[in-house]
């Protein structure tokens, strides 16, 4: 991973970690904060609700007690003590109601029968002890009890809350108990009051509610008594919201700080590295040649102190390798001067050798003199001829032409060498495997010199049987040619020098041939390589950047792959 | 003309004056405590409703208050062996449009109750009679004669021709009757009908006022009127006239269980229910007949049976019956502790008695006049707990009686037998509450109890 990128991580997980500790903490103490705002308005709405309730019965109280001072009760206790229980004041109750906002109202005679009721009627003498209850407790306030109610679908039982005083004429005495139902109505003016959801509930069930809440509910709930039950529901929905609201907001916040940090963090790197990676760039060129390179002294600081050791390490590279390069120079040409002294020096012995021999044979006045001269001259000469040839070759090597560079089949010339051997010498076998249309970027002559010097130098190593493989292959965007050979192979310690000139480990080679191919391959922008094991042959490589293949070609030659035995 | 009857105390009744010649003239002012009704007799179930009704149409009879039979639109009712009753109308009967009434129009109007299509317990009324053999024997100028010949004998049929239901309407669309007054151009009123059979009323004409019970007691009392309908301060005593308005809780055996009735009884005192809930005059009925009559025997309360599943029944009734809601409301009540769950359905009267005859009810309120003639008031009884094919078993041995003393003691006799088997439960009957000021005198009642109001006189103030 580049230390730019780790620095970019590292920048990102340093913004990173302080929000992950805070951001948790910071929603938890909103959430609590929120949810004791909830519990808060909980406790307010029970407040609320539970003084509605006092209220009613209190209201109820006031209303039980007008009535049982009424004059309209007076004369309902008049004329029922003169006339006895008719249909004649059935609906005495219903009337003493109206006005007083009740929605229970019963009168009862000393025994609990029904005189009266407003809320219903039909239960006129009849007992009714759950209403009749709260006669018991009267000198308390209203009181939580079950009324029987009717409607068009029954009879159905709700709590209501009711008070109750009596009432004395004569030995007569008469209960008033009326009071208000804690029903539908009821539960939607708490739900004005509150804005909570109200469900109120006995033992067998919810009998009203009033308001709609999204859930989930939180709820708080009021006891009356043992039977009824007012709950009152908040929603939690939008703490919820609040909450989630939040968390979307961190999260947009992490990701923000996350890619804020990332960026930052990146051009940070970028600052702080590109004075090392200027660095890395011109060790990569300096690695390859490059020595006159300088990186610009830009930064302060220890990276700039970096540069310029780099810059003062370069320049004594530099230095350095030229100097080396010249001492080589120099040794190469001392080496070449040898080897082309020790090529020379060698003609020039028999040649002084016959010349000599001439000299003597003519101050002896030798009478094969003339044969001798004749032998001597042509000996002479031969060795001329041998120190021409050497003179063509080095100059040969020494001026090697630029290449001429043209779209090249290597695949058709290799074919065209190695018809050149066809049939080879007695004893050699040649075989080949050329894929078709290998074009190469090349000077064909020069090519076909260095083809024709690798199957020859081949030839010559194998000293009699033997076989030659040429194969042809494009790979990876090279063409890739090799030339193996089975003779005796190449010492290792021959391996290295045997692309230098003069070096030669055959007789009567001139020790060229292999120098100037490598020259042609490394002029083409290639490389020629060995590989070879004693007495297991060698293989010589030869590698060029392969060419488009021209759109106009012809490849009536190259359709199949060429293979001879 | 109907038997003048000594009214009650709320009818004072001076001697003297009675005594004296009566007066012509007048317009009496009449509240009526109640909502106006359908003007089809057949849809008469509650007093008032019958009492205005009679104003304006009669039957071919009425009864008096002994119950003995007077033609109005005939002028002799006979018997022509025992399955053949004889019909003479009189002359020159006209409907208030003014339009002639022939036999033909009686005969539509019987006809039309007595068929099958009948939605009415009142075609039990005619039930003896062969409607296909209803004829117009003769139709000559002076007289026409009608022959209703009867699958069996029962004497009783000339009676129940006297019922209220069996009131002459003409066919056409008018509606129009025959009675002591007819309507008249002005909204609210009736008028004298000069050309009524037994002579036209005292009164010049009637204004009438519908409103409810304190209503009518108020303008009784502010003069606004001078009799009401539909309000009494005393209970039923032997002078009052008879509480025959009979009302049934009707119910649908298969609906509402098996051990209903017994539930009903231990639940629910009739006595307490009338007294309660029931306008004055009325009495609780123990019997399948009122107390009017038949003796009511004393109901022993059965136990309450054991809890079942809770039951979910609709209780039907009229809406124009104000006891009627009350009496719903306290059987709903009362029923409620046995786990019967009791829907109230307050519907028009018409269509009460559509779901009667279609049987589409759970259990039913359901008012009906009965005739003050036990055999008759049997077979409405019958009809109405919808056991008609009770009928035919029932009514020829009764009608075979030929002593009208043997017939009602036999009529009584099946009354009693066969209760428990019908569905239905007899719950209270009343009469029409009658209140009139002072200046009212000489203001009698039928046989069924309606007030006779073209009796009635008023004295100038």
């Amino acid at each position: 991973m580049r230390l730019r990128t780790r620095l970019a991580l590292a920048f990102a997980l340093l913004a990173v970690v302080p929000l992950a500790l805070v951001v948790p903490r910071a929603i938890g103490e909103v959430r609590g904060i929120l949810s004791k705002d909830l519990e808060s308005r909980l406790q307010s709405v029970r407040t609320v609700a539970e003084t509605a309730v006092q209220e009613t019965g209190r209201d109820a109280l006031r209303a039980v007690e007008e009535i049982a001072g009424s004059v309209a009760l007076e004369d309902f206790a008049r004329e029922l003590r003169a006339q006895g229980p008719s249909n004649q004041r059935l609906a005495v109750a219903k009337r003493l109601m109206d006005g007083r906002n009740l929605s229970v109202l019963s009168l009862f005679d000393a025994e609990g029968k029904t005189l009266s009721s407003g809320h219903l009627p039909a239960r006129v003498g009849d007992p009714d002890p759950a209403l009749f209850a709260a006669t018991q407790n009267a000198t308390q306030g209203a009181l939580p009890v079950l009324v029987d109610l009717r409607g068009e679908a029954g009879v159905h039982r709700y709590p209501a809350l009711v008070a109750a005083r009596s009432f004395e004429y004569g030995e007569l005495r008469i209960w008033v108990v009326g009071g208000r139902v804690l029903d539908s109505n009821f539960a939607d003016q708490l739900f004005q009051m509150t804005g909570a959801r109200v469900e109120i509930s006995d033992e067998d069930g919810q009998v009203a509610a009033a308001g709609e809440i999204a859930p989930p509910p939180v709820e708080t709930a009021l006891a009356l008594g043992p039977a009824v039950r007012i709950a009152l529901k908040l929603s939690r929905a939008p703490v919820i919201h609040t909450e989630t609201v939040l968390v979307r907001a961190f999260i947009a916040l992490i990701a923000f700080g996350l890619a804020l940090a990332a960026v930052l963090g990146f051009l940070f790197a970028r600052f702080i590295t590109r004075p090392i990676d200027a660095v890395a760039e011109a060790a990569t060129k300096i690695a390859a040649g490059a020595f006159d390179l300088k990186v610009p002294e830009s930064s302060s600081g220890e990276v700039g102190e970096l540069v310029r050791a780099f810059n003062r390490m370069t320049a004594e590279l530099q230095s350095t390798t030229q100097q080396l390069i010249a001492s080589e120079r120099v040794a190469a040409w001392q080496e070449v001067a040898r080897r082309l002294a020790h090529e020379i020096k060698n003609p020039l012995t028999p040649i002084k050798m016959s010349l000599e021999t001439l000299l003597a044979a003519s101050e002896r006045r030798e009478p094969s003199f003339d044969q001798l001269f004749k032998d001597s001259a042509a000996a002479v000469l031969e060795e001329v001829e041998r120190l021409r040839r050497i003179v063509d070759e080095f100059s040969q090597f020494a001026r090697l032409p630029k290449p001429q560079l043209a779209l090249v089949n290597l695949s058709e010339l290799s074919q065209q060498v190695l018809s050149l051997y066809a049939p080879p010498r007695e004893g050699v076998e040649i075989g080949s495997q050329i894929a078709p249309r290998v074009w190469v970027s090349a000077d064909r002559d020069q090519l076909t010199q260095l083809l024709l010097n690798l199957i020859k130098n081949a030839e010559e190593a194998l000293e009699g049987n033997g076989r030659i493989d040429v194969r042809l292959k494009n790979a990876a965007g090279q063409a890739v040619l090799e030339v193996a050979d089975s003779g005796k192979g190449i010492a290792l310690e021959d391996q290295a020098r045997i692309f230098e000139p003069y070096f030669t480990t055959k007789q009567g080679g001139s020790g060229l041939g292999l120098a100037i191919a490598r020259r042609i391959s490394q002029e083409h922008g290639g490389s020629l390589e060995v590989a070879s094991s004693p007495g297991a042959g060698a293989v010589f490589t030869l590698i060029l950047p392969a060419a488009a293949e021209p759109a106009a070609s012809n490849h009536r030659a190259d359709d199949r792959e060429q293979a001879m035995p | 003309m109907l038997a003048v009857i000594a009214a009650s105390s709320a009818l004072p009744c001076d001697d003297s004056l009675a005594a004296s010649r009566a007066r012509y003239g007048g317009n009496l002012r009449l509240a009526i405590a109640a909502r106006p009704a359908d003007a089809n007799p057949s849809l008469a179930d509650a007093p008032w409703d019958a009492a205005l009704l009679s104003l304006t149409a009669k039957p071919i009879c009425t009864l008096d208050d002994g119950r003995r039979i007077h033609p109005v639109l005939a002028s002799e009712i006979s018997w022509q062996g025992a399955i053949k009753l004889q019909i003479a109308l009189r002359p020159g009967l006209r409907f208030h449009d003014d339009a002639a009434l022939n036999a033909k129009e009686i005969l539509a109007s019987w006809s039309r109750l007595s068929q099958p299509s009948s939605k009415s317990p009142y075609r039990a009324l005619l039930f003896a009679a062969r409607p296909e053999a209803l004829r117009v024997a003769s139709a000559g100028a002076s007289q026409q004669l009608l022959e209703v010949p009867l699958t069996f004998a029962w004497p009783d049929l000339a009676a129940s021709l006297c019922h209220p239901a069996l009131a002459i309407k003409a066919a056409a669309e008018s509606r129009a009757g025959i009675g002591p007054f007819k309507p008249s151009s002005n909204a609210g009123e009736l008028e004298a009908n000069l050309g009524f059979p037994l002579g036209r009323p005292f009164v010049d004409r009637l204004s009438v006022a519908f409103t409810d019970e304190r209503g009518a007691a108020r303008r009784l009392a502010l003069r606004q009127a001078q009799v009401v309908f539909g309000t009494a301060g005393q209970r039923p005593s032997a002078d009052s006239p008879p509480a025959l308005y009979a009302t049934y809780l009707a119910f649908r055996a298969e609906r509402v269980g098996a051990d209903f009735r017994q539930a009903f009884d231990a639940s629910i005192d009739r006595g307490d229910l009338t007294r309660f809930f029931v306008p004055a005059p009325s009495v609780a009925m123990n019997a399948l007949l009122p107390p009017a009559l038949m003796p009511q025997p004393a109901i022993q309360r059965p136990p309450v049976p054991a809890p079942g599943v809770r039951r979910a029944l609709t209780l039907t009734f009229d809406q124009s019956l104000p006891e009627q809601r009350l009496v719903a409301e306290r059987i709903q009540v009362k029923l409620h502790d046995l786990k019967y769950a009791i829907a109230l359905r307050p519907v028009p009267r018409a269509q009460l008695r559509a779901a009667w005859a279609s049987g589409d009810f759970d259990l039913m309120l359901h008012a009906v006049l009965l005739p003050p003639f036990a055999a008759p008031a049997l077979a409405v009884a019958i009809e109405l707990a919808g056991a008609r094919e009770l009928l035919s078993a029932e009514l020829p041995a009764i009608g075979a009686l030929v002593d009208a003393g043997e017939r009602e003691r036999a009529a009584l006799e099946r009354a009693r037998a066969l209760l428990p088997s019908l569905s239905l439960i007899p719950l209270y009957s009343q009469a029409i509450g009658i209140q009139a000021s002072s200046e009212v005198i000489s203001l009698g009642q039928d046989g069924y109890g309606l007030p006779a109001l073209d009796d009635a006189i008023l004295l100038p103030q």
